[in-house]
């Protein structure tokens, strides 16, 4: 019985989930935000990648490789 | 402990990032512009307090009650993404200015570990949930503390002398690590 509670829970928090996530991506990112939103999810924000929008694998061995002792 | 004390321990004491080194990924990856960072630590602060406001409760009224504790991890990760996202759409609907200024920031704190670190710590340590509040009210300002110090010292290494091989993040890993030696002095104050 406490397993079924306990898929019962995670499903309804995996469905809350899947719920809000296509709430959200009901809403249209407002067209005056858009710039300020594309910049803050633009890769270089978590990459060791600066200057260029890419951060793939293969660009960041390239960046590597600029690297030189 | 009164709530002044958690609030200044979870803040500088034990930080967050510097000692629990928990938000690491947003820490250096967000950290190059004070406009963008000053947004990320008031959208950080927001998320964690209202995390907490959500996740102390389930985990004592649901988990605890169910006998299903052994679930929190995977319970917090799904409540904080669906809050983060819920968050998102409420600002992004009715107000542009603050969508402009937080709201942006906020799918990049959906996998911000130090969110769910401030759940999971809430309820490691017996505490009322006054206290857990504050304490995760502690944890963001933490945050967005140190974060603005960080970027203010790597915004004046941009200008320094640095040798090639250690411009960007190897000069910015040391920084961080001076800094988080310099707080560990601050260890067993309160």
């Amino acid at each position: 019985m406490q397993y079924v509670i306990m898929v019962a829970i995670l499903g309804g928090f995996i469905g809350l989930y899947i719920l809000a996530m296509y709430l959200n991506s009901k809403v249209a990112v407002p067209e005056s935000c858009k710039e300020a939103y594309l910049e803050a999810q633009n890769c270089e924000s978590c990459s060791t990648k600066s200057g260029k929008s890419s951060c793939n694998f293969n660009s960041t061995i390239e960046f590597l490789k600029e690297i030189k002792l | 402990m009164n709530l002044l004390a958690i609030l200044i321990s979870a803040m500088i004491v034990n930080n967050i990032v510097l000692m629990q080194f928990l938000g690491l990924c947003s820490f250096f990856g967000v950290s190059t512009k004070m406009k963008s960072v000053i947004g990320m630590g008031l959208a950080v602060i927001v998320v964690i307090f209202l995390s907490a406001v959500i996740t102390y409760p389930l985990y004592y009224l649901v988990l605890v009650k169910l006998n299903i504790t052994y679930i929190d991890t995977i319970a917090f990760i799904l409540v904080i993404a669906a809050l983060v996202q819920l968050t998102e759409l409420v600002i992004k609907r009715f107000s542009q200015s603050l969508y402009k200024a937080l709201g942006v920031y906020l799918p990049l704190i959906a996998t911000n570990c130090a969110v769910l670190g401030v759940a999971l710590t809430n309820i490691a340590t017996p505490q009322t949930y006054a206290e857990a509040l504050t304490f995760a009210l502690g944890s963001g300002l933490g945050y967005a503390f140190i974060i603005i110090t960080f970027t203010a010292i790597r915004m004046r290494l941009d200008s320094a002398n640095v040798p090639k091989a250690m411009k960007g993040l190897p000069i910015a890993f040391v920084t961080a690590s001076i800094m988080a030696l310099a707080f560990m002095g601050l260890a067993g104050i309160i």
